[in-house]
């Protein structure tokens, strides 16, 4: 033994030594600071000494300033105005410095902690010795999808009547703003918060906020939710309640995509059922309260992955005659049908435009020219919100998805939306839903094509046998030749069996698709004169006319029956990308408008982060951190992503912006001329009278064979032609 | 006055101290180890800090780790500094730089694993907000702001 007693060591059972020595104290040391501070009886009255010294000075200094100056009162105030703010400002200062030292000094700090919102889909992994999977690693698009077109809230649920379950109708609200273009948000909330509440809602299109406007959380298009701290049980009492599991103790949960609840072990586990993993809406209880998630997040590198609900979906758009025979330069528009009025700009959730091969093309994600814009510059998917939360009795979906066989309501993240497919509309008001499969549903490849689709919704084999059925349960999804299968998504990876793991796994889905078999017809026209004699040189020109008479698109041909027997052969004007050879002699209308003079794609508008100057970009924007990085492979937070997801490149032929922008549909217009002379027209309110049916597997509907007569002009529908005939 | 119904108490220079030690480390964190006297005065207990031994650990701007060999090492110094049998490890210290007063879920780790007697105190100090705090932990493992105060030793002038 060196003879020296050994210190105490911590954490171990031991008796420790205890000093009975006095602490210290005057007269040999004085107090530099206290906490709580010292508070003698004394020391009450001498703090409000100075208030009463400074009231009893201002009286008698206004009585006297009246006595000797002369001057009448309210002149006199005015007067001495400046004086008396003076004593006043530093009464209160007094006043309030007592408030303060009666409350610790840490109740009146903010919060803070970073935010990085993607999707399900995100391919993340972790830095090292943090805890959430911000770094990227997908190399698809979904896989590296940022959702910045966003607007975050803060929500703190309180319940002063004490019910339970808490009816979450109190609360106090902080917005907090959009993400940066890598989603990367921070966010801040007073320290005496719990039940911390993050509310994600997507933007419209335009970039709009959805449901921000009154300023309640259970408003727009939720698609993502967080609530952290100590929460407490009558919260959960309220926001989880399951039937078949009705008693949710304080600890971590999701919903996911799904629909499903998930229970986390101790530690919030994010590959909690991969690949989902967290979100859309996630619970995590601290015993420490929400200052935990701001020690746990206040890092960007350590950003609390939310991963909101969207999907990826995947259009095709084609005519109904073939799903080869492609729509190309189709403009896909998304209508929000629950949240925004029609008539508002915010009712556009997305638009996508279709390639030569009928395939969609997502034009708002730009990348840097250092990446590339080819790497995903032909990007098919196009993200769609979803709705997570039941906004009318402020609990999430879920449950999941009824099979087919059963009326059970969907318990998952979806959306009523509208697909428009501009300028000839297809309108359908269906549900979107999340996930690749639908429970218990198959899957049945598209015959001639690369892909599958699910046997479910909107899609019948034979439209013309069985239109309008409604299929698997579900309300409100009819089914016909105008509908559309939108009820899955496009997973990103392989063999997903998301809804339940009894059911078979499809080894590869990523081709499903949705099919829009749009009304574009096709026609061989012939031309007769009043007394039936072909005329060969006629041209023949169709417009859509609005409801109030004006002529709105004029379509992209105008035709001339070059053939001896009066009829449109090689239609060579009417040919776009995707048209199928086999209706060479056929005119293909609508399909579309003068390209020349609405414009295209203008590629010159695409947004480069690298030349940006917006505030989000500087230093002291949310990049204020890389100035104090000191980690060689962290320079800024958008660094982290590779890529930018953030502006609307401008598409200016994209001008419908609401539901009712498009003009009132008022009839078809042909117009015949002959030479240089006789001119003939007539309107039709619907241009399928001179759809020209093919006897296919992919036929138009039920339709009437029939002669129609309007004007000059007489219309009749033969078995492979359609006479117009000129009286 | 009843001074000894603060829970800690420690001097000007001890904190003095452990702020430069912080401010020596910005951005990056820093920890070290609080030492002094487990005291009772007339029936009630207080921890005297009267010293401190800044440890040598990984630290980065956003974390700092504790392990077994910084332990050692503090009690090494330990023992070399004070040949009596009142002085020991009271408690730890760590910076928090520019986020605030509190314990993470990690320093409750720390706490409960090292820290779990009565007179162990956690000093968390925000070298760049110029603040700082005492936590102990409740039977509930969860942090609690304990009653500090601060001295200096007044000079025959």
């Amino acid at each position: 033994m060196s003879g020296k007693r050994k210190p105490r060591v911590m954490g171990t059972k031991q008796e420790m030594f205890v000093a009975e020595i006095p602490p210290p104290g005057p007269p040999r040391y004085e107090l530099v600071k206290a906490w709580p501070p010292s508070r003698p009886p004394s020391k009450t009255l001498r703090s409000k000494l100075p208030v009463i010294i400074s009231s009893t000075t201002l009286a008698v200094v206004i009585a006297i300033l009246i006595i000797t100056s002369g001057l009448p009162l309210q002149q006199l105030i005015s007067h001495i105005a400046l004086t008396t703010t003076v004593i006043s400002t530093n009464t209160i200062t007094q006043v309030k410095t007592i408030t303060v030292t009666t409350t610790p000094a840490i109740s009146h700090e903010n919060y803070s902690a970073w935010l990085k919102i993607v999707t399900d889909s995100w391919d993340g992994t972790k830095y090292p010795g943090y805890l959430t999977p911000v770094k990227p690693a997908g190399i698809d698009f979904p896989g590296r999808y940022n959702v910045t077109n966003v607007c975050v809230e803060l929500y703190r649920f309180i319940n002063p009547t004490r019910q339970n379950p808490a009816p979450l109708t109190h609360f106090e609200r902080r917005f907090a703003g959009s993400p940066n273009a890598t989603g990367f948000i921070r966010i801040s909330w007073p320290v005496n918060w719990e039940n911390v509440t993050v509310v994600v809602k997507a933007k419209s299109y335009y970039g709009e906020c959805i449901g921000t406007e009154n300023k309640s959380p259970f408003d727009g298009i939720i698609v993502y939710w967080l609530t952290f701290g100590r929460i407490s049980q009558s919260f959960y009492n309220k926001f989880i309640t399951d039937s078949t599991k009705p008693d949710f103790k304080p600890g971590n949960y999701t919903i996911g995509d799904d629909g499903m609840f998930r229970k986390h072990d101790a530690d919030f586990n994010w590959t909690v059922r991969a690949p989902f993993g967290s979100g859309p809406v996630d619970i995590v209880s601290y015993g420490s309260g929400p200052i935990t998630f701001q020690a746990n997040h206040h890092d960007p590198r350590g950003a609390w992955v939310a991963r909101a609900a969207y999907i990826f979906m995947l259009f095709h758009e084609h005519t109904w005659y073939n799903v080869k025979d492609n729509l190309t330069y189709a403009i896909i528009f998304i209508y929000d049908m629950d949240h925004t009025p029609e008539d508002s700009t915010r009712s556009l959730l997305q638009a996508a435009i279709t390639g030569p091969d009928g395939l969609s093309r997502y034009t708002r994600e730009i990348y840097p020219i250092e990446w590339g814009l080819e790497r995903f510059g032909n990007n098919t998917l196009v993200p769609i919100p979803l709705q997570t939360i039941n906004r009318f009795n402020a609990t999430p979906f879920h449950g999941g998805i009824g099979a087919p066989s059963t009326n059970i309501r969907v318990g998952a993240p979806h959306l009523n939306a509208t697909k428009r497919v501009w300028w000839e509309t297809v309108l359908t008001n269906q549900t979107f839903y999340v996930g690749d499969r639908y429970k218990g549903g198959t899957y049945s490849p598209v015959q001639g094509t690369e892909y599958v689709r699910p046997l479910f919704g909107g899609f019948p084999t034979d439209p013309a046998v069985s239109p309008t059925i409604t299929q698997g349960g579900i309300t409100g999804i009819p089914a016909g030749p105008l509908s559309l299968a939108l009820n899955h998504t496009v997973p990103k990876t392989n063999g997903l069996a998301w809804v339940s793991d009894n059911i078979d796994k499809v080894t590869k889905v990523t081709n499903v698709v949705a099919l829009g078999n749009n009304t574009v017809f096709y026609s061989r026209l012939c031309v007769l004169d009043s007394r039936n004699k072909s005329v060969a040189g006629a041209k023949i020109i169709l417009k859509s006319i609005t409801s109030t008479d004006i002529t709105d698109y004029p379509f992209h041909g105008k035709y001339t029956t070059a053939d001896i027997d009066g009829c449109t052969k090689n239609a060579d004007n009417s040919k776009w990308p995707g048209y199928m050879d086999s209706y060479k002699d056929y005119i293909r209308f609508p399909n579309g408008t003068d390209w020349g003079k609405r414009g295209s794609l203008n590629a010159s508008y695409f947004f480069i982060p690298l030349n940006d100057i917006s505030p989000a970009w500087r230093a002291e924007g949310y990049f204020m951190q890389v100035l104090r990085a000191s980690n060689a492979d962290w320079m800024a937070p958008y660094n982290y992503a590779k890529n930018y997801s953030a502006l609307i490149p401008k598409i200016t032929y994209m001008l419908t912006r609401t539901l009712t922008d498009d003009p009132r549909w008022g009839g078809f217009e042909i117009q015949i001329t002959i030479g240089d002379g006789d001119k003939y027209r007539a309107r039709f309110p619907n241009p399928y009278i001179i759809a020209y049916i093919k006897q296919t597997s992919w036929i138009r509907p039920n339709l009437p064979v029939l002669t129609v007569s309007q004007d000059s002009i007489t219309i009749k529908v033969e078995s492979d032609r359609v006479i117009i005939k000129l009286s | 006055m009843s001074w000894h119904r603060y829970q800690v108490h420690s001097f000007d220079y001890v904190i003095d101290g452990i702020y430069l030690e912080c401010k020596k480390a910005l951005p990056n964190e820093t920890i070290g180890f609080l030492v002094g006297m487990y005291c009772r005065w007339r029936g009630e207990y207080f921890t005297l800090i009267d010293d401190y031994i800044p440890v040598g650990g990984t630290s980065s701007e956003y974390h700092v780790i504790m392990d077994a060999e910084s332990l050692a090492s503090a009690i090494q110094i330990l023992e070399k500094k004070y040949n009596d049998d009142r002085h020991s490890i009271v408690g730890w210290y760590h910076s928090h730089p520019g986020y605030g007063i509190f314990l993470s879920d990690t320093d409750i780790k720390s706490q409960i694993t090292f820290f779990n007697q009565p007179y162990h105190v956690a000093l968390v100090v925000d070298p760049v907000r110029n603040k700082f705090g005492f936590f102990k932990l409740s039977l509930h493992n969860e942090p609690v702001l304990v009653s500090y105060a601060i001295w200096r030793e007044v000079h025959e002038r």
